[in-house]
């Protein structure tokens, strides 16, 4: 075939040569937000079904789940080039933009978490809210508290389903991009909210006891092998779709990109806890190790994961 | 209601550039930002060359990814089919950038998502886009894809052939390249270079 010369003359510096559109703020963002989704699912779970078993994973979820979600809606903010405009997106409903859809459902999973957290104020912090807040507000925060505690198994569904719902969407953002083929899988999504409940445990084993942190192995042994199986056939997909795909293929398992998920994701993220819980739930606990090792490398293996798959899919193209 | 569309008869353009010029005089964009862009597209073995230029701008998709993805309807599609940008409501989330197979949208530096708008001011005025008036050669046609003594209608009518770029995205794409060799093959893979850059090193 003969050689061909492509030139490019009045390119867009965010396009050309590489998009720059979406990068680690939007990874960290995608990440916190299955974080936090994989809490709501645990927390809601163990709430509707063996609550007296797991009381410090409960107060975990309650007290680190919406400070974890503003957190991840402040890096989305960061991203945003005219953020005076935000309001925007709850003045309307655009029933076929995923990102109208997420805005919604964090608006009022922030709301749900953000009643969690002030049922557990009272009993947390009981002086702190006496010296900083006035005796009107924190009587409030005190009966909101205990309508809280009296609806907590209606509120746990409600929860339940806005986990799923923002576990789904962060994956979803991207798998619903077309003109992406690293990221226009069926895959993708399942593959988040997994990741998320996998990140969402590990988070919550980081300051659970130990007694708890066993009874919660076999879940997280479970979600790491089927993020495995998912991340195996996200890339299978990809290996077996049109050229586009193939090429996106190709750039999600070679070069840096590969890498990171190769050692970051599956190996350091999945197989080394895996492993290492496999043995603690065998009652052959590996000593050497540090118990908050596991967790730590599933929540680095998390942030490794969005940043590769946000990363190739801005690289590939139709 | 008219249902506009643009043809460029790539067998006329020799690349002079000036539709390029025009646009960027006509809607006053800041340095570096280009809502129309050339692809110049060589092969052969020298002597035996054969070269095309290929004037690339927004698509004015009939199924346009970009509207569909815009999360605060910024982003619209007329009833003329015009795609324009509502720069009061965008956010400037990007995800119109990323959505658009084409790559033919930008943030600009005021912070909202643009791009080609067929110069709406010009039309909603009866006039053509900035684009086509300048054209030299007369490569360029802007009109009502249903209207039957319209330009864009009787040059596509005229042409040897007409194609849109990349249509398995079934974006439906209303910007109709005619007479064109290189469409849709093997150069659209080719990772472009930045005339701009040549010369700087490692191209």
């Amino acid at each position: 075939m003969s050689p061909i010369e492509v030139e490019l003359t009045g390119a867009n510096g965010d396009i050309f040569p590489t998009l720059t559109t979406w990068g680690w703020e939007i990874a960290l963002y995608l990440f916190l937000g299955g974080l936090v989704a994989g809490l709501m699912m645990l927390s809601s779970v163990v709430r509707l079904t063996r609550s007296e078993r797991f009381p410090t994973l409960l107060k975990v979820a309650d007290l680190a789940g919406a400070p974890l979600l503003a957190l991840g809606l402040f890096m989305l903010l960061f991203d945003l080039t005219q953020l005076g405009h935000v309001w925007r997106l709850y003045v309307t409903f655009q029933i076929s933009s995923p990102m109208s859809w997420g805005a919604w459902i964090l608006l009022i999973a922030m709301g749900v978490l953000a009643l969690w957290f002030v049922a557990r104020l009272p009993a947390q912090a009981p002086r702190l809210g006496k010296r900083t807040l006035p005796a009107g507000p924190w009587r409030l925060i005190s009966r909101l508290g205990g309508w809280v505690r009296a609806h907590a198994r209606g509120l746990a569904v409600v929860t339940l389903l806005l986990g799923v719902g923002v576990g789904f969407y962060t994956g979803l953002l991207l798998s619903t991009i077309p003109a992406r083929p690293a990221w226009n899988s069926a895959a993708l999504a399942p593959l988040f909210l997994i990741s998320g409940l996998a990140t969402g445990g590990a988070f919550a084993c980081l300051f659970i006891p130990h007694d708890e942190h066993l009874r919660l192995v076999p879940v997280s042994i479970a979600a790491c092998l089927i993020e495995f199986a998912l991340l195996a056939v996200f890339v299978l997909t990809l290996a077996d779709g049109n050229a586009a795909a193939q090429r996106a293929g190709v750039i999600l398992t070679t070069g840096t990109i590969g890498v990171a998920l190769l050692l970051g994701t599956l190996t350091l993220g999945l197989l080394v806890p895996a492993t290492v819980e496999t043995f603690d739930a065998l009652r052959r606990p590996l000593r050497f190790i540090p118990a908050r090792l596991p967790p730590l490398l599933k929540l680095a293996g998390g942030v490794v994961l969005r940043l590769a798959i946000v990363y190739a899919g801005i690289q590939s193209f139709v | 209601m008219p249902r506009y569309a643009m043809s460029i008869d790539v067998s006329r353009c020799i690349g002079c550039q000036a539709c390029m010029v025009a646009c960027k005089t006509e809607n006053e964009l800041p340095p570096g930002a280009f809502r129309l862009r050339m692809r110049s597209i060589v092969t052969g073995t020298f002597p035996n060359l054969k070269g095309e230029f290929r004037m690339e701008q927004c698509y004015h998709c009939a199924n346009a990814p970009c509207v569909n993805v815009c999360p605060t309807g910024a982003t619209y599609k007329r009833a003329d089919g015009i795609v324009v940008v509502d720069a009061e409501k965008c956010i400037g989330c990007k995800a119109c950038v990323t959505a658009c197979p084409y790559g033919m949208r930008y943030i600009h530096p005021e912070g909202y998502a643009d791009k080609c708008t067929f110069c709406e001011h010009r039309v909603a005025a009866g006039r053509v886009p900035a684009c086509v008036e300048t054209c030299p050669t007369h490569a360029r046609a802007f009109g009502d894809l249903d209207g039957a003594t319209s330009p864009v209608r009787q040059a596509i009518a005229d042409a040897d052939s007409h194609q849109v770029v990349k249509p398995e995205t079934g974006a439906q794409p209303k910007l109709f390249h005619l007479n064109a060799r290189f469409v849709n093959t093997e150069t659209d893979e080719q990772k472009p270079v930045i005339v701009s850059e040549l010369g700087k090193g490692g191209h």
